[in-house]
């Protein structure tokens, strides 16, 4: 009886204490208003934020194609005045026509910033295509991680990369923009060599990635490989920045300018002395290469024929140059290398007869298709382009019907790819430019 | 008093001291969830008129992430083309269906949920997805941003959108009413599920008893594939297609023959009438005698 008894009191005890805590959570109130309700202040907030800059904000879009200068500006009403949230947005690759669309302010993984329709501009390195099925490491929807009126710190909800947003003081999107690219045009920096914090240093700049490698040296005087640091940078007006701080050599920093004569690089705060390698020579610009030209080049039948062409831009990442005027149907496009300068030939379908008829330019070598290898423009250094001076420089514009079906000696039908092309032949030689 | 009274005596006066000390806070009459209005476009408005409140249907051009199937990098859809295809969809599907089957057919069946995005979702061995159908209730439409540039051949309205949604909507009628089992007997052994893009069976389709190559996927992507191209082209085109030399156009009369049964027994809807008002309107459509980006409201 008497173990019954403690049981009996044990449990009444144990009873009366869960009573207690049952009720503790009615004098504990952190916030003051409900999850739904601090979310929703947030996004008012936010949305404030980003009206009030009347000039727009200049935005550091990180992805994993490197750091590019955007330029966005947040309008409370739609092109008829209507009471819609929508944007227009310039970048440094696109700068010559802001793009409109809508945006939306909305909650999922915390207040998230959602650029919900499409923007030829804001979309670009998020839009895939058949040959890079996971686009080109783009976000376009944003968790807010903070928004100031100084600055809105934005974090990519699928690459998880940190953009930075600060009002435009003076200017606009577009003037922000055109600047930026200005600049990126001008850095032309490929390498540079020296030490920092005494320790030897190799500095690589990707510009068609927008990434640095940062290598120092193995005793054997090889470059250490196996220890770069690579990380995507942004260029600004004197030189590069990156998304967080990198550590190298014992250093901290998160940017490197160019000195005034452009022949050497610094690191604020850090003892170093790295000397600028030279371009290799005949490196082009890319913002050059755009203008008339006259394109001569050479029949299969050893005729000489010029014709008034135009190269101009092809894409918004500044990576492709198009030859038009060459035939009245169609254009040719080069791709430009940031790392020599020149414009690269590729094979390449030019446009199409019919939906199964296709038109094809390419090099061949014994009629096997070849990549190409030496067909590059050249600068003569009057602006002017000469095609390097290779055997394998032959053109042949090819009028090709693709996919079409026929009958074989098995019965059965086939399609096939190349059937009934008829190359014609064509040795180009110079570009030289209309003034 | 024995231990057992006590305990019941201790219980309930907890139990009472429980109800009553919890009991002093008062439910508030708010809701915690507080949910943004967004205003409405003059887009969203005419979407409202013209599908929402006669069908029931929600059709969502902006980008939502839990529409969207994260495994893909895809993008959203340009408002110029999502005016476009709602206009298509109304004319080439909606009406269609309420023409050929009338409209407690289409208030009743038609998916509920039209979800448009810009890219296509492109898989990582050179396909793409067009559009797919979830729960019975929703279609999703890939590759908006193309659509001004096919919008006036009809084989590409019909390839890549149209052909998509009326296939799209023959799983959502399979995943409501089932067919036949006896269907997928007639090419059992043709299925080969994700190598249907591969040689030989991207270009011996035919051969194999399929109307095309995706057809050789499932017998889900089969049936759906044998009505969608049935009903989207011409009778000239059908029989040209069976007629293709090599062609097992028995094996394809034999399922058509199930579809055809199905779509007249489960839902009463005749194929063929189905095919000459879908063709009619097509024809309305690619010779621009409707507007596509007409938003205005009636009233």
């Amino acid at each position: 009886m008497k173990t019954n008894l403690r049981t009996t009191l044990g449990i009444a005890a144990a009873i009366f204490s869960l009573t207690f805590v049952s009720c503790q959570n009615e004098s504990l109130d952190y916030f003051g208003q409900t999850a739904s309700s601090r979310i929703q202040e947030s996004l008012e907030s936010a949305r404030k934020v980003l009206l009030e800059a009347e000039n727009g904000w200049a935005m550091e879009y990180f992805t994993a194609s490197g750091g590019y200068n955007y330029a966005i500006r947040f309008i409370g009403t739609d092109t008829q005045g209507n009471p819609i949230d929508s944007l227009v947005a310039a970048s440094e690759l696109s700068y010559r026509e802001p793009v409109g669309s809508y945006f939306r302010l909305t909650t999922d993984d915390g207040p998230i910033l959602s650029f919900d329709t499409y923007n030829e501009v804001l979309h670009y390195f998020a839009t895939p295509d058949s040959d890079n099925y996971q686009a080109y490491g783009g976000d376009f929807e944003f968790i807010i991680l903070s928004a100031t009126e100084d600055e809105v710190v934005l974090k990519g909800k699928r690459t998880g990369y940190i953009s930075r947003m600060t009002p435009i003081r003076s200017g606009d999107i577009l003037s922000v923009s055109q600047e930026a690219g200005l600049n990126s045009d001008k850095f032309v920096v490929l390498s540079a060599s020296g030490f920092v914090n005494g320790e030897r240093a190799l500095v690589e700049f990707d510009l068609a990635m927008r990434n640095i490698i940062i290598s120092g040296y193995q005793d054997d005087g090889q470059v250490d490989k196996a220890n770069q640091i690579i990380e995507p940078f942004i260029i600004t007006g004197d030189g590069v920045k990156f998304v967080d701080e990198i550590e190298a050599f014992g250093a901290r920093f998160n940017s490197i300018t160019v000195n005034q004569a452009r022949t050497k690089l610094l690191i604020s705060g850090v003892e170093s002395s790295l000397n600028i390698d030279p371009v290799p020579s005949g490196y082009t610009l890319f913002k050059d290469f755009p203008g008339n030209y006259i394109f001569t080049y050479q029949t299969g039948e050893g005729k000489t024929v010029s014709r008034n062409v135009t190269l101009s831009i092809s894409d918004q990442m500044n990576k492709y140059i198009m030859l038009s005027g060459f035939s009245n149907d169609y254009g040719i496009e080069f791709s430009y290398s940031y790392t020599d300068g020149c414009l690269h030939f590729y094979p390449q379908y030019v446009g199409e007869l019919s939906s199964t008829d296709l038109v094809a330019v390419f090099t061949s070598d014994g009629n096997v298709v070849s990549n190409a290898a030496g067909i590059d423009l050249i600068s003569d250094g009057n602006g002017g382009y000469r095609f390097k001076d290779n055997p394998n420089d032959r053109f042949y514009a090819s009028y090709m019907v693709l996919f079409r079906d026929y009958e074989a000696e098995d019965g059965m039908w086939y399609y096939d790819q190349f059937f009934g092309w008829s190359p014609s032949l064509f040795i180009p030689k110079t570009l030289t430019r209309v003034r | 008093m024995n231990y057992k009274s006590i305990l019941a005596a201790i219980v309930l006066s907890a139990s009472f001291s429980c109800v009553t000390s919890c009991s002093e806070e008062d439910l508030s009459s708010e809701s915690v969830i507080v949910v943004k209005q967004t205003n409405d476009t003059s887009f969203d408005l005419w979407l409202k008129e013209n599908f929402l409140k006669p069908y029931n249907i929600q059709f969502k051009y902006r980008f939502e992430q839990n529409e969207a199937d994260m495994n893909y990098y895809t993008v959203p859809a340009k408002l110029r083309d999502a005016i476009k295809m709602a206009h298509i969809v109304k004319h080439l599907c909606v009406e269609t269906y309420n023409e050929v089957a009338g409209e407690d057919f289409t208030k009743s069946n038609f998916p509920k949920m039209f979800f448009l995005i810009g890219e296509w979702e492109y898989n990582n061995n050179g396909t793409f997805i067009l559009g797919t159908a979830e729960g019975g209730k929703k279609i999703m439409l890939s590759g908006l941003n193309y659509l001004t540039q096919h919008l006036w051949n009809a084989d590409e309205l019909n390839d890549y959108y149209i052909r998509t949604i009326h296939h799209e909507f023959t799983h959502i009628l399979n995943q409501t009413v089932p067919y036949q089992t006896d269907f997928k007997l007639v090419t059992d052994k043709g299925y080969v599920v994700d190598n249907w893009s591969s040689e030989p069976y991207e270009s011996e389709y035919l051969q194999n008893g399929f109307v095309s190559a995706y057809a050789q996927k499932t017998h889900e992507e089969d049936f759906a594939e044998t009505l969608s191209l049935y009903v989207t082209n011409t009778p000239e085109w059908w029989d040209a297609l069976l007629a293709v030399p090599g062609c097992n156009a028995a094996a394809i009369r034999a399922k058509l023959d199930y579809v055809r049964d199905y779509m007249e027994d489960s839902w009463g809807v005749d194929i063929d009438l189905l095919r000459s008002v879908i063709i009619r309107r097509q024809s309305e459509i690619i010779d621009g005698k409707v507007s596509l980006d007409d938003i205005t409201l009636n009233n």
